[in-house]
């Protein structure tokens, strides 16, 4: 089967409902898979930014129940692909209508490209470190070795799922040995009794409660940051426990033992060594010396190459999701110049608080709507005809293909989340949200606005029109197979 | 994203017809009431959930007052 077969087959099986019999993924199936993917070098920035405000305890409680917690309410959402054998955009159709899901889609996928362009950002400067180490100053190439790794990446990826799946098995255990080398130094270095005792480097900047929440706020919209992804794998799941378990397990857990990592060697690196870096290849050089450091850098820069070719392939793959008849890699090419063009501009990079907010603002009303109109609103009955639109069933048209409600209630949500949350000076504008969080604050108002909405007749018989629908669809095909037997 | 098994166990649909066509085929399947979809979460995973909430929420009252 050629490249183009196996990854239309990917793409077409993609968007067919899954049978219980089709179903692959077990629970450490899905966690080797989640893990593998979300245990990447955007971890460590994420860590290192928190060891820079936080002292250990607190980074540590912080990170690991933030995650956790939020994950509990995410991964709610992977039980429907993993019962109903199709992703989750497919499901997106019901709530924001035919055409408005594949806005949200591109509104999603666009700001998770930002975290393969920090990816690709680490590649290039683990290559001018090591280019450093020979007295070979590149520091001014760093914007066309990032575009390197995102050429390298598309390239992988054009070759297909087999040598995505290959690249997948050398990376995981490149970062995970990276990981536990980082770990182990740290702890080597200081012993735990000192790091508990040592006092974060931007600690006078906030008081103890603005660093906490900020914090959180940044944890909870990383962990929603995989809302994309999320129906992916769920709908191969075996189970509903193996698809929600082994999502909280890869995706929340190990993620957030690797951020875990990062935010101790942050800490240390800047009450120690007195220097602010969310970048490992700064802390491997400083903490482990140049022999040791060099190796490492050798694996963090193949395995961010690997990671970029991975997420390449599977987030045009899921692209594809939303229309199979789209060539695969005019998508990868088009996305890839995207993710080059955030590399060249270098502002994720730079304005990391600010990037970190806008896509939990995005991502946060995306899940919670979704939550409310299938758990709540629908109860759990819709169409899956008009989900697909065959056989005439197309009640998600809305208004010209748009739910005007939902993005009523996901722009409130948007807003709700800035009125009481300033990203680009990095402070609280109310209380609020030292109680609740900015993203917290987005899902109650975007969620609630949505349930209130849903009570008023008008609205409900808006948004439930595919009840009736699917009710006169079975009563006319009663009416036909009774005809067929009569003649 | 589907493995090489499920490749080899159906034929490659290649156009949006076919796709139409194997598609209203698998509803018309789960449809049915002797299909079974695999089983729910229950009661032993929900209680894990409130669990897990209760204790991330109580230590991150730890952390905050550490």
């Amino acid at each position: 089967m050629s490249v183009k077969d196996q990854v239309n087959s990917e793409a077409y099986y993609g968007i067919l409902p899954m049978m219980r019999k089709e179903r692959i993924y077990s629970y450490w199936d899905i966690v080797l898979v989640t893990g593998g993917f979300a245990i990447a070098t955007w971890c460590y920035v994420q860590g290192g930014y928190v060891g820079t405000m936080l002292p250990f305890v607190q980074a540590i409680t912080n990170i690991m129940c933030s995650i956790l917690f939020a994950g509990v309410l995410i991964y709610q959402v992977v039980r429907i692909p993993t019962r109903y054998g199709f992703d989750l955009w497919l499901y997106q159709r019901a709530v924001y209508g035919f055409v408005g899901a594949t806005a949200i889609f591109f509104l999603c996928m666009g700001s998770t490209w930002g975290w393969e362009a920090i990816n690709c950002r680490m590649f290039a400067n683990s290559m001018v470190t090591m280019a450093s180490a020979f007295n070979w100053d590149i520091s001014s190439w760093a914007g066309v070795l990032g575009v390197f790794c995102v050429f390298c990446g598309w390239l992988i990826s054009l070759k297909g799922p087999v040598a995505v799946r290959l690249a997948n098995r050398i990376m995981v255990p490149c970062l995970l040995a990276v990981g536990l080398f980082i770990m182990i130094l740290v702890l080597a270095k200081t012993g735990i009794k000192n790091l508990v005792h040592m006092v974060p480097m931007y600690a006078d900047y906030y008081t103890g409660r603005d660093a906490y929440f900020l914090i959180l706020e940044a944890n909870i919209a990383f962990i929603f940051s995989w809302c994309p992804v999320l129906g992916v794998l769920s709908r191969l799941a075996k189970t509903e426990r193996a698809s929600y378990w082994g999502h909280m397990t890869g995706y929340s857990f190990l993620m957030a033992w690797f951020i875990c990592i990062g935010a101790m060697t942050g800490l240390v690196m800047g009450s120690v060594y007195g220097i602010y870096s969310t970048d490992p290849t700064d802390w491997l050089l400083t903490l482990a010396g140049k022999q040791l450091g060099f190796l490492s850098l050798i694996f963090i820069g193949f395995a961010n190459v690997t990671t970029q070719a991975i997420a390449t392939y599977s987030l045009t793959v899921s692209t594809k999701v939303m229309n199979p008849r789209w060539n695969y890699k005019v998508v990868a090419t088009i996305w890839s110049c995207f993710c080059a063009l955030l590399v060249l501009w270098n502002g994720v990079w730079t304005y990391y608080n600010i990037f970190l907010a806008v896509v939990g603002a995005i991502c946060v009303p995306t899940v919670s709507i979704l939550l409310v109109d299938f758990y709540f609103i629908r109860k759990k009955k819709f169409s899956v005809r008009s989900l697909y639109h065959v056989e005439k069933c197309n009640s998600y048209r809305y208004h010209g293909g748009f739910n005007l409600v939902a993005f009523i209630c996901f722009f409130a949500g948007i807003a709700a989340n800035f009125i009481i949350y300033d990203p680009i000076n990095y402070v609280a504008r109310f209380e609020l949200f030292n109680i609740i969080t900015g993203t917290g604050f987005n899902a109650i108002v975007s969620a609630g606005l949505y349930f209130i909405l849903c009570q008023i007749p008008a609205i409900r018989r808006y948004i439930l029109k595919d009840q009736k629908d699917e009710e006169k669809r079975v009563a006319e095909s009663e009416k036909m197979s009774g005809q067929e037997q009569q003649v | 994203m589907a493995n090489e098994n499920d490749n080899n166990q159906q034929p490659l649909i290649s156009s949006k017809e076919e796709m139409d066509a194997e598609i209203v085929r698998r509803i018309k399947i789960m449809e049915k009431p002797d299909y079974d979809p695999g089983p729910p979460m229950n009661k032993v995973d929900f209680i894990g959930e409130f669990i897990l909430s209760v204790v991330c929420i109580i230590i991150m009252f730890i952390g905050y007052f550490a």
